[in-house]
């Protein structure tokens, strides 16, 4: 078994906590930007991309294969190839953040799209709504709770990854563990862990509850009776 | 919420994240500040390399440059290969560099004679628009270092007693050491010296952690580790001088010595004269050891050599 | 792309070393997270208990920043293989949990009656009918957690426990592109292939049945499966969501 020597101290130094309060702030702060950048955009060209695809049936193929295997490929492989590209900058890390968000939300929006009853929409074309009007009153009110079902993950996810993003210099919670890592000493990284975990479940719950708010009858998942 | 609403939330999120980032410090890279009345309109922008020593000493510099008024940016690196070229495009002005090592990364070969290197590493800057300024007395050369128990096990004292034993052991050493000619490369050739396997450790407590587990048997160590005194590890003696005398040199850009004023040369010069390599061997271990933050460790150390 | 041809010619021995490490450390951990795992989920569906941790372990899963189970196992499991797999096999068994409890409470009750009726004993139910409905999405888990795991061994790099990840890391280290986009490369060509390798055992496992009512109005199965397999997002995108914390 190994036996901790160097530099360990005790797994939590409270006082080391205490004097770096600024950085917590700070790392924390940048943590939830990256976040919000990537989830953001990613949703918007998400949003894009599926509103072709429901137009254009036949683009859901091609889509969905790039965006699959943008999302297989391990994050530590496409930062450290896009910073040969685009140096280890801010941009690099997005690039990356943003496409893992894809695969999720095409195929969220795209499967809440598709989840519209038809009679549903052809009431509402009976109507007399506009085909843009049925998009906008009909298909995406009643597509949202699968779309911020999608949101969650997304974010989810994204909060994991941006922890890695601290391998290229990225200043975020991550940055606690690989400064602990290297120094081996477990404070940091005990830190940098339980504030990124507490962000996830903390972004997790708060998206479910806007899911739930938003359509409290979708709470059963279908087809899991007994 | 209805859609129009939503829509201009995400917007108005969007808006704000990248307001905030614009700010910037999103990536790894602290701003110090300047102090007050005779501040100075000049910016210093100092690279460091990613392991103690240099965050110290990068840290100790800074403060003085700050104290006489210039404000200072940091930028991190991950190793020399990173920060000497980002240095001669001009993306920072200036770097503490290690003498022998950067004469020999620059092409050169160092003798066992500082004051020739210092000569040599100056004519290797020129075309590249870099000088050095004055050494300090601190030395921080490669080491080679194993256990008590490893050292006596093999019979191994000297680098040249490691050839032997070599392809029975493994060796530690950061990356960015597996090629280069005053690290695993030099060894090969100049003592002979092929190990089982090179496994890259970061700098820093890690490797030693695997020193100490047996994980590796011989670890590259740098002379000023702290850590060496403290677990009683045995420094392999240089007896072929593989490796440089490694004086700590700032090497700042021409252009930037220009414009920076006479106050600059001499507060740089008035700090490297004060670090001998006892004192940054304290230093370090502060750091390594018992996990005291390097800027704190600079500031006390720059207050008691009147630095700050 | 030439760089990259010439570093692995050049660099041969290495590039087979670290990639059957990177194989047998996720091979390994694969198969024990399904160890652990799939009998306990199996169990679990079959009667209907743990749904609220089942549902949720993949939830928390996601949430685990990968890089920190590695960093925080290494006092305990020093740096060696061990710690890795470790954290591996915590990141590969929310899927399999999740997916498997899922797949097998999906399976229609009224089939699971009609067997009983005909008198199967309960782990006959289990094992004729319930995991043959089931196993497209316990597959899809498995797929999920093997990406997991093929992508997280990357960073035992950062542990000197080898792996194609040390391309990476050493190429970052250097500045040495020809190394970062071997690495990368190798590493993204695994992945890749395991997911494309599980994806067609999942199809294979789905009853001809299923698959023919799927294809009516779905868009079409990519690489990815697309939501065919199931509506992606459901009210908690949990059934075949795709995990990724590394």
């Amino acid at each position: 078994m190994a036996v901790a020597v160097v530099g360990q101290g005790p797994l939590v130094d409270w006082s080391w906590i205490g004097g770096h309060t600024d950085d917590i702030v700070a790392r924390l702060l940048h943590h939830v930007i990256f976040t919000l950048i990537a989830v953001g955009l990613g949703f918007v060209i998400s949003l894009a991309l599926s509103l072709l695809v429901v137009r254009w049936r036949w683009l859901y193929g091609v889509v969905a294969s790039i965006a699959g295997i943008l999302y297989t490929i391990p994050s530590l492989a496409l930062f450290a190839v896009l910073v040969t590209i685009t140096g280890p900058t801010v941009t690099t890390a997005e690039i990356a953040l943003v496409g893992y968000t894809l695969l999720i939300l095409i195929r969220n929006i795209v499967a809440g799209l598709d989840g519209v009853p038809r009679d549903v929409r052809e009431a509402a074309v009976g109507m007399g709504f506009s085909p843009r009007q049925v998009l906008f009153k009909v298909d995406f009110p009643l597509a949202l709770p699968v779309i911020v079902a999608g949101l969650r993950v997304a974010t989810v996810t994204t909060i994991g990854l941006v922890t890695v993003s601290a391998l290229i210099g990225m200043d975020n919670l991550g940055t606690f563990i690989t400064d602990g890592l290297s120094r081996f000493f477990m404070t940091p990284v005990l830190l940098g862990a339980v504030l990124s975990i507490a962000l996830a479940v903390l972004a997790d719950v708060s998206l479910l509850g806007v899911q739930r708010l938003i359509a409290p009858w979708s709470r059963r998942p279908a087809g899991a009776a007994r | 919420m209805t859609l129009t609403r939503r829509w201009t939330t995400v917007a108005a999120l969007l808006a704000l994240s990248l307001a905030l980032a614009a700010c910037g410090g999103l990536s790894s890279s602290d701003n110090g500040s300047s102090s007050g009345s005779n501040s100075k309109n000049v910016t210093v922008r100092i690279g460091w390399v990613d392991f103690s020593e240099q965050a110290i000493l990068s840290q100790i510099y800074g403060q003085a440059l700050a104290k006489a008024g210039y404000k200072v940016e940091y930028q991190k690196y991950a190793s020399r290969e990173l920060a000497d070229p980002a240095l001669f495009s001009g993306k920072y002005d200036m770097l503490i560099e290690y003498a022998g090592s950067d004469l020999t990364f620059l092409g050169g070969k160092p003798t066992s004679d500082a004051q020739q290197v210092l000569t040599d590493l100056k004519a290797k800057l020129q075309p590249k628009g870099v000088t050095a300024l004055d050494q300090a007395p601190m030395s921080d050369q490669q080491a080679i270092t194993m256990t008590q128990q490893g050292s006596t096990k093999y019979s191994v004292k000297t680098l040249s007693e490691l050839a032997k034993p070599a392809p029975q052991l493994v060796f530690g050493a950061p990356p960015e050491c597996k090629d280069r000619q005053t690290c695993y490369k030099g060894m090969q050739d100049t003592y002979g010296i092929h190990f089982k396997s090179f496994k890259g450790l970061a700098q820093g407590s890690l490797k030693y952690q695997a020193l100490l587990n047996n994980q590796i048997q011989v670890a590259l160590s740098f002379s000023t580790d702290g850590i060496i005194a403290k677990q009683n590890l045995v420094t392999l003696q240089d007896d072929k001088g593989l490796f440089p005398p490694d004086h700590a040199v700032p090497v700042v850009r021409n252009d930037f010595l220009s414009k920076a004023g006479n106050d600059f040369q001499s507060t740089v010069n008035k700090v490297s004269a004060t670090i001998t390599t006892n004192d940054i061997t304290g230093l370090n271990a502060k750091v390594d050891i018992d996990n005291d933050d390097p800027d704190q460790v600079a500031k006390d150390f720059a207050s008691s050599k009147g630095l700050v | 792309m030439g760089g990259v041809l010439r570093f692995i010619a050049d660099n041969r021995g290495d590039v087979l070393q670290r990639l059957l490490e990177h194989v047998e450390i996720s091979a390994i951990s694969l198969a024990i997270a399904l160890l652990l795992a799939l009998p306990l989920a199996l169990w679990l569906g079959h009667n209907g208990k743990g749904g609220f941790v089942a549902i949720n372990a993949s939830n928390v899963g996601r949430a685990l920043p990968s890089l920190a189970l590695i960093a925080l196992a290494v006092p305990w499991g020093g740096l060696k293989p061990p710690t890795v797999i470790f954290a591996l096999v915590l990141l590969g068994i929310p899927p399999i949990l999740t997916n498997t409890f899922v797949g097998v409470r999906q399976v229609d009750p009224e089939v699971v009656e009609a067997a009983r009726g005909m008198g199967m004993r309960s782990s006959q139910v289990l094992g004729k009918v319930e995991l043959p409905l089931a196993a497209p999405v316990i597959m899809a888990g498995i797929r999920t957690a093997s990406v997991q795991i093929i992508a997280t061994a990357t960073l035992g790099a950062l542990v000197a426990t080898g792996g194609l990840g040390t391309f990476i890391t050493d190429g970052l280290a250097v500045s040495d592109t020809a190394s970062i986009l071997t690495g990368a490369l190798l590493v993204a060509v695994l992945a890749v292939l395991a997911d494309a390798g599980f994806g067609l055992l999942e199809r294979a496992t789905t009853p001809t049945g299923v698959k023919l009512e799927r294809g009516r109005g779905a868009p079409g199965t990519g690489p990815a499966g697309g939501p065919a397999t199931a509506p992606a997002g459901g009210p908690a995108g949990i059934e075949t969501e795709k995990e990724r914390t590394a």
